[in-house]
């Protein structure tokens, strides 16, 4: 019995021994290391990784990478709080880092405004970064969201030229109806996420018919949802999506996944002619494309180009991008920034992971694999205006939530715009109150 | 005679009802595997039931997406890291659910129904309301992102139920099997593993799968708990397979199945235990 008993024990008291060595070394290995969570995965985790070797190569400094996929939210969120916050992260959107930065729990990154590299950096990526006037996130890859993709080879064949204005935008999708095309493929499922494909389209309207001084007011919500111009970018918006203009009717938007949307701007199986002709979404839905359609190519089959703004000027750009934040200041954690802020790093990135855009202005056009997305780094480059998304910039229960949903609605047409824009006003309003967003 | 076809036939609506939910049950996870089997641009441009246009096409089926997933990635890895993570796991709360349970049927101490009522109540408090307490445990024992930190999270999060369904089993063996074992004299200790484990077996066996599967297939403890990829079980590293948008899901396709594989081995080779386990302490015996 005793012996049962003792075989027990022993057995109990090995295995937490072995267990207290092993997070002891854990421990001790800790400190050379910086510990990195990353939002990548798949394809682009892979190329991280290569570049996080070489950034091990060249300093000596070793990364441990620690993927959570798509719940960085979560998975970062509950470390920081419960005080294993890693040394960096990446996150997709300045709404979360924000969080951070009000609890305290970031480190500064002013030191790299003093640095040469803040210099490169394409305009609009520092303020994105910046929380009440402190840097905070560092972005060195990005994708520009003001892209609207088209068959070329219908445009060729039936002399559409690529609009200029949002006028001659909208006379062109009018022009396509004539010939019995549907202009626009549009998709708004993405499981819990449905909706965020729209609030893109009315962040770029809102960028042109309000301006951006409007467009960060509405951001930081120091406009009400319920002001005019914010309506009037619905129904702007509404002269893109009515029953018409949208490939199978407006009220199938939010059935259609936002992957599958951008495809049927090509011929899908087994037909001659695309369902759509034109499908707005970043630069990364190429993938998707290439996916669908493994033989088209980009650049002959299909194209991009710029949203156009209103007047003939050069439109404002709105980009997305992953946010370097560091939640402890040591000097491997400022190389690591610095080494990812630089040309060199930025160029391997861009060449190896085709989709993204680099923000240093000091990396070459030669290094994007094709015209299209030459075309969208330089935009990104020369725009006077560039704006970060600003559904992710705003506070997580808006961004992230009313302003999906308030979407959804608008375009299945089951409410009025008047009782959307109240409800998205009356959640931001107690988002600020109840202190989990400040103004 | 009449009455048999009658009866036979009164059954009729049952046997349709229970064939109608199995294909409801099925169908998605049949879509998955017939997916799995086709190449990437059909799975992107057409649904799974459009194989069945032209099932003799060799063309429409192709084992490459399990190629990468088996080939490409860490997956052998995790496999074993979800073993290393489950088994310890799983032991460790049986050990301690079975001691507990014991304890509460047929050891007297005072507040003992009190105590019991309070871990029963801890079934409904969501395991997520705890994260942030344990990972300050953990970060200052030096706990987190060790095994034995996951070992521990996981059989704490199992114990209300397990201690539950052993106390309920257990207060039903018969009272004369543990009076005339202690007048032979045995002790406390004796009892438990000479009666009480083994009468206890279909219990112990149901509650093992139970909480093996629940182990195997979890992911957001795992999330929490394991920051580090090398230890990280087969959950995560397939979720990790998908891109920050949701490219290349279809390799999820055949990685559900991989994961799947030893779920339902230990199913269908310990599903009599499985049934029979399920009814334990229903019926006071």
């Amino acid at each position: 019995m005793i012996n049962k008993k003792l075989i027990s024990l022993t057995f109990l008291t090995l295995i937490l021994t072995i267990g207290l060595v092993f997070s002891g070394t854990f421990v001790a290995f800790g400190q050379e290391k910086v510990t990195f969570v990353t939002s990548f995965g798949g394809e682009e985790l892979e190329v991280f990784k290569s570049l996080m070797n070489q950034f091990t190569e060249d300093t000596g400094i070793e990364v441990e990478i620690q993927p959570v996929s798509r719940n960085m939210k979560t998975a970062l969120g509950s470390r920081v709080e419960g005080g294993n916050p890693p040394d960096m992260a990446n996150v997709p959107n300045p709404g979360l880092m924000n969080n951070f930065a009000r609890r305290g729990q970031l480190a500064s990154l002013d030191w790299f405004k003093d640095t040469e590299l803040a210099d490169k950096m394409a305009g609009g990526f520092i303020g994105s970064g910046s929380y009440k006037g402190t840097l905070y996130g560092v972005v060195p890859a990005a994708s520009v969201k003001s892209l609207v993709w088209y068959n070329k080879k219908v445009f060729e064949e039936k002399g559409y030229e690529v609009p200029e204005t949002i006028g001659e935008l909208l006379q062109l999708q009018n022009k396509m109806v004539g010939d019995g095309y549907a202009p626009w493929a549009f998709g708004l499922e993405s499981g819990a996420a449905t909706g965020w494909p729209g609030t893109d389209w009315l962040e770029d309207i809102m960028l042109r018919s309000a301006g951006p001084e409007v467009y960060d007011q509405w951001v930081n919500h120091d406009i009400p949802w319920t002001d005019p111009r914010v309506a009037e970018a619905f129904r702007i918006f509404d002269l893109f999506i009515n029953d018409d203009m949208v490939m199978g009717g407006r009220k199938a938007a939010s059935t259609i996944n936002f992957g599958d949307a951008a495809q049927y701007i090509l011929p899908t199986q087994g037909r001659e002619e695309p369902r759509a002709l034109m499908h707005r979404q970043a630069t990364f839905i190429q993938d998707f494309i290439e996916d669908a359609h493994p033989d088209a190519k980009v650049g002959e089959d299909y194209d991009t180009f710029i949203f156009p703004s209103f007047g003939k000027e050069s439109p404002p750009i709105l980009f997305a991008g992953d946010l370097f934040i560091a939640f402890k200041d040591k000097p491997e954690v400022r190389e690591l920034i610095k080494y990812f802020a630089s040309a060199d790093i930025q160029q391997t990135w861009v060449e190896e992971n085709p989709g993204r855009l680099a923000v240093n202005v000091d990396v070459p056009l030669s290094a994007y694999p094709n015209d299209t997305l030459r075309n969208a780094a330089q935009a990104l480059k020369e725009a006077e205006t560039a704006r970060f998304d600003g559904s992710d910039s705003m506070t997580s229960a808006i961004g992230s939530g009313s302003f999906w949903s308030g979407v959804v609605n608008y375009v299945q047409g089951e409410k009025s715009l008047s009782d959307i824009l109240e409800t998205i006003e009356s959640d931001a309003d107690n988002a600020y109150e109840s202190g989990e967003a400040t103004d | 005679m009449i009455q048999k076809i009658l009866k036979l036939f009164s059954r009729v609506p049952l046997h349709v009802l229970v064939i109608i939910l199995c294909i409801v049950w099925l169908l998605p996870t049949l879509g998955i595997f017939v997916s799995s089997f086709r190449p990437r641009n059909d799975i992107m441009n057409s649904g799974w039931w459009s194989v069945f246009l032209d099932p003799a096409n060799p063309q429409n089926y192709t084992v490459q997406n399990y190629v990468d997933v088996l080939f490409g990635n860490s997956i052998w890895q995790s496999f074993l890291n979800s073993f290393i993570i489950a088994v310890p796991s799983t032991f460790l709360s049986l050990f301690f659910a079975a001691l507990a349970g014991y304890a509460f049927a047929w050891l007297h101490f005072p507040g003992r129904n009190l105590l019991f009522l309070t871990i029963v109540g801890l079934i409904v408090v969501p395991l997520q309301m705890t994260f942030i307490p344990i990972l300050k445990i953990y970060s200052s024992t030096g706990l987190y992102g060790s095994y034995v930190g996951i070992w521990l999270a996981h059989a704490g999060y199992g114990m209300p139920l397990m201690i539950y369904m052993m106390r309920n089993f257990m207060g039903g063996l018969p009272k004369e099997l543990f009076e005339s074992a202690f007048i032979d004299g045995a002790s406390v200790w004796t009892a438990f593993t000479r009666l009480v484990v083994p009468l206890s077996k279909p219990v112990i066996a149901s509650l093992a799968i139970f909480q093996f599967l629940w182990i195997w297939n979890d992911l957001i403890v795992a999330l929490i708990y394991m920051p580090d990829p090398s230890k990280a079980p087969i959950t995560l590293t397939i979720a990790n397979l998908v891109g920050s948008e949701g490219q290349s899901w279809h390799l999820l396709l055949p990685a559900a199945f991989i994961s799947m594989v030893l779920p339902l081995m230990v199913f269908f080779s310990l599903q009599r235990y499985f049934v029979r386990g399920l009814t334990a302490g229903a019926v006071k015996g």
